[in-house]
């Protein structure tokens, strides 16, 4: 296969993802536990498209309708859509200048510093009064920049950084940030219900707010992701080689792992800790398509994307009224799934 | 700090000052308004210290609390509850209405649905009031901590909801029962007033601080709580602690069901000690909402935290 053909490739997978996420969106906004039909639901969203929603006429449902569809239902989905990508955009490029398996978002410790930065915000009501719902968020934005700023200072030596070295000190500090939180946790009483739903993760109560929030974010991490793809894949073949080659590692390792945290914090801070997307995804997708950064990255975000709406819908409906908490379902229908690739196609 | 990364950490900056203006521009937008009386529309004071306007006598009211439930059918409004949680079980009729989801995640496009004029909630859903508000439903938010509180929260439910008389009335018949108890306890010496320890879950052994409304009950009742010196709401004690304070009753309701009796607590090790246990001074409150849930049934759990505290007064 020469390379134009493989570029080929790469473009149609990239559409036909874009395409199943297309429709992925439009289905998951038809299904809520609000009586509202799939009729109903494309109808609403029909006439709100910019110059030919006017040609679709309103049908006879109540007002309330419209707002159930678009401040509730479709504002989830798109932030479902922002996080699964953000997460996994961030899982690829981690695995990739790690070089671990193990490696996800949350390695260099930014669940653990935004789950305490959110948990101290909820327990003391830190700028609640100024900043309102954005308290909770930001604190729990700074905790995770913070702590993965600091893990980087700590593994650094003049001006190298060992990745292993990394690695370890991202463990020993979330390590320690978890047992600060779970102190923090303690201490706080009745309030400690609030804590444990953030820190489970999931779109429960969050809107456009939370899209407008993340969205400045997640772009600019994945422009810079798509830009330096092509690096990863040669620090792939080690960083020495990499260095010979005329790539300059340690500025690439800064300007990822930037990209990286800042989706992630991002992701983390609208929707809490919402495991097994960012350390899976990736995983899946190197599986069945190969290691190429420049067409793995796209990838696993459109499935990210899609995998974390179709869950939240599932998380949405699967138990209503009642809502499940999204990482179960992540967890609960990627495992299996995974472990059949394991089984069918073996790592090398 | 090395040179060759001072881009990144300068747009870090950059980004997080973005983001704090950002934020700082969107939190402002509250409206305020005066006070009304106690006709519609009427404005409101809620316990987020939001001015909730109510345009109309609500007709379709759901409850997001269920404390806030049994304060809606206590005032007749039965009729009128389109809506209530999944924790919603007192009266049994509340358990019939529709579910509009759990009390930390209730469902926000549910709740649109049915279409309430009211919205009673409770602080910590701030952000699911948010989300309501923002689609022009009215939310009042309350809790109560203590006795007063309750009695005041039954009032202001009375007024958002038209129906001032009935509340008073169900106001002034708790008040007469906790001055019932008062009167009885009143003339007590500090002496006087055993040690209690409650129990809300055995293991992690946890209790009510000076913040709980079981603190204000078991004060009301004429005893002394030995976790009131703590400044917090729940409390996980240590057994230890237990042991040095030597508490001369124990009651325990357990939220949910730990199938724990007075007889298992009797046996625990090393708890033969304790003067409650000497002498066989254990209540059990069967209900937990009488004790926890800041409702019209708390007199009920008042009269009986008294009567295991001080039986020489109240069989």
């Amino acid at each position: 296969m020469n390379a134009y053909d493989k570029v080929w490739r790469w473009k149609a997978l990239v559409g036909i993802l874009v395409l199943v996420l297309g429709l992925t969106v439009v289905f998951c906004t038809t299904i809520g536990p609000a009586p509202v039909g799939f009729v109903e639901v494309l109808t609403i969203l029909l006439r709100k498209l910019p110059w030919l929603g006017d040609f679709v006429p309103r049908g006879d449902w109540p007002e309330s309708y419209e707002t159930i569809v678009f401040q509730m239902r479709l504002a989830r989905v798109i932030l479902a859509v922002l996080v699964g990508a953000g997460l996994a955009a961030s899982g690829v490029v981690l695995q990739g200048l790690l070089q671990n398996p193990m490696a996800d978002p949350y390695i260099l410790g930014i669940s653990s510093g935004a789950a305490l930065g959110a948990t101290v915000a909820m327990l003391f009501n830190i700028g609640s009064q100024v900043l309102g719902m954005y308290a909770v968020p930001l604190c729990a934005f700074l905790g995770g920049v913070i702590t993965t700023f600091s893990v980087y200072n700590l593994s650094r030596t003049g001006n190298r950084v060992s990745m292993p070295t990394l690695l370890l000190a991202g463990i020993a500090m979330g390590a320690l940030l978890s047992s600060v939180t779970s102190y923090v946790m303690i201490m706080g009483g009745r309030d400690i219900h609030q804590v444990v739903f953030w820190i489970m993760g999931g779109f429960s109560g969050r809107g456009w707010e939370h899209v407008r929030v993340l969205l400045p974010y997640v772009i600019t991490g994945f422009v810079v992701i798509y830009f330096y793809a092509q690096k990863l894949n040669v620090i792939l073949m080690g960083e020495e080689q990499a260095q010979h080659l005329g790539v300059d590692v340690e500025r690439l390792k800064q300007i990822m792992l930037g990209a990286a945290t800042l989706s992630a914090a991002a992701a983390v801070a609208v929707s809490g800790i919402i495991g097994f997307v960012g350390l899976i995804i990736p995983h899946a997708v190197r599986l069945l398509i190969g290691p190429d950064h420049r067409v793995l990255f796209p990838a696993s975000a459109l499935v990210g994307a899609i995998f974390l709406t179709l869950a939240d819908a599932l998380a949405r409906v699967a138990a209503a009224p009642q809502e499940i908490p999204v990482g179960i379902i992540t967890a609960l229908c990627g495992g299996p799934f995974f472990i059949y690739l394991l089984r069918k196609r073996p790592y090398h | 700090m090395g040179e060759k990364y001072k881009p990144l950490f300068k747009a870090m900056v950059i980004v997080l000052m973005l983001s704090f203006l950002l934020v700082l521009l969107c939190a402002c937008g509250q409206v305020q308004q005066e006070t009304g009386g106690a006709d519609f529309p009427l404005t409101v004071t809620d316990d987020l210290d939001r001015q909730v306007t109510i345009k109309e006598e609500p007709q379709r009211i759901v409850s997001l609390v269920p404390a806030g439930t049994e304060i809606l059918f206590a005032l007749g409004l039965d009729e009128k509850i389109v809506g209530v949680t999944e924790y919603c079980d007192y009266p049994a009729a509340a358990a019939a209405k529709p579910k509009m989801g759990g009390f930390s995640t209730p469902s926000t496009e549910l709740i649109v649905a049915a279409r309430p004029d009211l919205v009673l909630a409770t602080p910590i859903q701030k952000d699911f009031i948010r989300q309501m508000e923002g689609t022009g439903l009215a939310v009042v938010a309350f809790e109560a901590y203590d006795l007063n509180e309750v009695l005041a929260k039954i009032r202001l439910i009375g007024r958002v909801t038209g129906a001032v008389a009935t509340a008073e009335q169900l106001v002034d018949g708790m008040q007469k029962r906790i001055d019932a108890v008062a009167d009885k306890v009143s003339g007590l010496s500090e002496v006087q007033k055993p040690e209690v320890f409650f129990e809300i879950w055995p293991d992690p052994l946890t209790t009510g601080g000076a913040k709980s409304f079981l603190n204000s009950l078991i004060t009301a009742a004429g005893g002394k709580n030995i976790a009131g010196d703590i400044e917090r709401d729940w409390v996980t004690y240590s057994v230890e602690m237990l042991l040095a304070r030597n508490p001369e009753v124990i009651i325990f309701s357990h939220h949910g069901d730990s199938r724990q009796t007075a007889e298992d607590i009797k046996a625990r090790q090393g708890w033969e000690q304790v003067a409650a246990i000497k002498h066989n001074r254990i209540g059990h409150i069967v209900d937990e909402n009488l004790v926890v849930r800041a409702g019209p049934r708390v007199v009920e759990g008042l009269e009986q935290i008294a009567a295991i505290i001080h039986p020489e007064f109240f069989n």
